[in-house]
């Protein structure tokens, strides 16, 4: 056991470089491709491992707004959150078995795109390749199964919009509705990704220059269960020997709420623990979370992931007597809090065999 | 010392909040009433001359609010405008609004308060303000006088004649500034219109206007800046309402600004803060400042308490 961890960050940015991908070899008469700028960081990992397996973070304060600009194509969203912490990473790693549990900001908004949201969720249509350059991630064709999300997350509006649907807009001089081509509550159904290291190492070492290196091949495959993950396991008797809190992005939406995508993991002496959760609270109309909730006992051969959707208007709450006061609505653990109170929309476990 | 028989020491209330302990029910009542008298004389868009300094929120970010004061100067020596959200979200709301106040009584023509959209009874309710006021004195009377007051803060300011500012933005229903001196401001902000428009509308890199993805509120291009800032000979759009890392934001070829003044917003964000200093030119420079060192420690740096989460 070793725990190495890199001094305070605060308003220290990693050093920065760019490289250019994609084509932009155009001749007369051709398409000019767009070319991406995939920005480089040299980011300071907290390292902790146990069990045979590795466990790198990174926590930085939120991006610049250059930052911004610079992976705003590769998320494929109309805006970007206020507040999105692009430096932050979770890597849990076992070489040996060349599995890689990646949790990272720009895959995470990224399925606020609808397009992007759309392929995940499909079946048929687009050819495998297709969905892959539609994606954007990183995902190799035998990855792509082992990461398929098939919620789609429904569209919401602010509570004072029934009030401007009425608005006649044709009085409005130069008025043109923009075409809404994501979701302005950036929902998210991320679970992270699970991926073979050795596909990869190379892209980590240019992203983050992190070196990583499997040690074998992998055999990673899903299987759906019914079975739940075992939380008597984690309580107080079994302490925490590692801990971390992840921000990848947060945005009070415009003064109408707040939503905000985090990562806490813990390792104990025989297992780890992973919660990713997404949460959005709209202000008078709704509140909901999607949490992947990921297990694992190191003398076992598969990881235990469910997948839970949990949501319930303002008016539900208030009929079980949630208090709904801004104690709650500025608190730093009101998913927590209000967690227990919502409804149970969709719930799927499964087990990654490896 | 006997007690005081004067009930109206304005730079007594001042030397208190300054260091941010929070004056009397009563004072509360007094001090409102007496800046009330001050603001229904300003107009909706209260002129200003230059030098001035100009702020964007604070959200109760009180002891970044007293940094803010040690980078651009003290009021009255400095000339001061804020473009509201002075209020919620951050811990002590009720002495950030007051000690602003408090100098807006003491000195009317070196301090310009104009209303954010988190001055209104609504927001503060969800936002912390009424929560907060309700913690401190025990009764919602004090949230009471200080929203009445939100009802008389200006809509915007223009100083010099060519630099315009307002807390959120334009309005589709807004050509001229007369048309905004032309608004009875005296109410609850409301779901729509001119005044809420003001306060609530974001510029976005489109052509024209739009209403935002969310389905509430407007959108306007550099191209409605344009329009503006000609049609009132204006050069500049300046404004606040949304954080930006560095403080300040500039957009549409420096014909609009945003200007951000809550460092490490929420105790959290790691963001730093900007104030624009206007020289009697006109000339622009901006001011960074970081958060207040004892409210700098927010999760980002600091290694969290091991949890128990499930």
């Amino acid at each position: 056991m070793s725990e190495e961890e890199s001094k305070s960050t605060d308003h220290q940015h990693p050093t920065e470089h760019c490289h250019e991908e994609g084509h932009h070899h155009h001749q007369p008469g051709e398409k000019c491709e767009k070319i991406i700028i995939k920005p480089q960081y040299n980011i300071q990992f907290q390292h902790f491992d146990m069990g045979g397996w590795d466990f790198y973070h990174s926590e930085y304060p939120m991006f610049s707004a250059k930052q911004l600009d610079q992976v705003s194509d590769l998320v494929g969203t109309m805006s970007m959150p206020e507040v999105f912490y692009g430096f932050n990473r979770l890597f849990i790693v076992n070489t040996a078995k060349d599995i890689l549990l990646e949790f990272a900001p720009v895959e995470a908004l990224s399925l606020a795109s609808f397009t992007k949201r759309e392929v995940l969720a499909k079946k048929g249509e687009q050819s495998i390749d297709q969905q892959l350059e539609a994606l954007n991630l990183n995902l190799s064709q035998n990855e792509l199964g082992l990461n398929k999300i098939d919620l789609v997350p429904k569209n919401i509006e602010v509570k004072d919009a029934f009030i401007w649907k009425k608005k006649d807009m044709t009085k409005v001089k130069d008025f043109k509705q923009i075409e809404v081509i994501s979701d302005w509550t950036y929902s998210s159904t991320y679970k992270g990704n699970v991926r073979y290291l050795s596909n990869h190492e190379t892209r980590l070492k240019q992203e983050t220059t992190l070196e990583l290196h499997s040690k074998g091949d992998g055999n990673i495959r899903i299987e759906s269960t019914e079975e739940a993950i075992p939380l008597d396991k984690l309580g107080r008797e079994n302490p925490i020997l590692h801990f971390g809190e992840v921000f990848l992005y947060e945005d009070d939406l415009g003064d109408q709420g707040y939503t905000r995508m985090q990562i806490r993991f813990r390792a104990m002496k025989d297992c780890f623990y992973v919660l990713v959760r997404y949460y959005l609270r709209v202000d008078e109309v709704l509140v909901r979370v999607f949490d992947t909730r990921i297990y694992h006992e190191f003398d076992q051969d598969y990881i235990h992931r469910e997948f839970q959707h949990k949501e319930s208007t303002y008016d539900q709450l208030r009929a079980k007597d949630f208090n709904l006061n801004s104690d709650w609505s500025l608190s730093k653990t009101q998913s927590d809090e209000v967690f227990p109170h919502l409804d149970l929309q969709f719930k799927c476990l499964d087990k990654v065999f490896f | 010392m006997a007690s005081k028989q004067q009930t109206f020491d304005i730079n007594q209330w001042i030397e208190q909040l300054k260091k941010c302990e929070y004056i009397k029910e009563s004072e509360v009542k007094a001090l409102c009433n007496r800046a009330k008298e001050i603001l229904i004389q300003e107009s909706n868009v209260q002129n200003i001359e230059s030098p001035v300094t100009i702020c964007g929120d604070i959200h109760g970010q009180f002891h970044d609010l007293i940094e803010l004061f040690q980078v651009g100067g003290e009021c009255p020596d400095t000339n001061y405008l804020f473009m509201g959200d002075f209020v919620d979200r951050g811990n002590s709301s009720v002495e950030t609004f007051l000690l602003l106040l408090a100098l807006k009584v003491r000195y009317p023509e070196r301090i310009t308060l104009i209303r954010g959209n988190h001055e209104s009874r609504q927001i503060t309710q969800v936002y912390g303000f009424y929560d907060e006021c309700l913690r401190k004195y025990g009764s919602v009377n004090v949230w009471r006088y200080c929203t009445e007051i939100f009802d008389y803060l200006a809509l915007a300011a223009i100083i010099d004649n060519k630099i315009f500012c307002v807390h959120g933005g334009l309005s589709p229903s807004i050509q001229t500034l007369d048309e905004i001196r032309a608004i009875d401001r005296k109410q609850e902000v409301p779901h729509d219109g001119a005044m809420c428009d003001l306060m609530w509308s974001d510029p976005d890199e489109i052509t024209g206007w739009s209403v935002s993805p969310r389905g509430a509120g407007y959108l306007f291009g550099g191209d409605i800046v344009d329009k503006f800032n000609h049609q009132n000979s204006i050069e500049l759009i300046c404004r606040a309402h949304q954080l930006v890392m560095e403080g300040y934001k500039s957009m549409f070829n420096d014909t609009l600004v945003t200007v951000w003044s809550a460092p490490n917003y929420c105790y959290r964000c790691g963001n730093v803060a900007a104030i624009l200093e206007l020289d009697e030119n006109l000339t622009k420079f901006y001011k960074i400042f970081e958060a207040a060192p004892q409210e700098a420690r927010g999760p980002t740096g600091r290694k969290p308490a091991p949890d128990y989460f499930l």
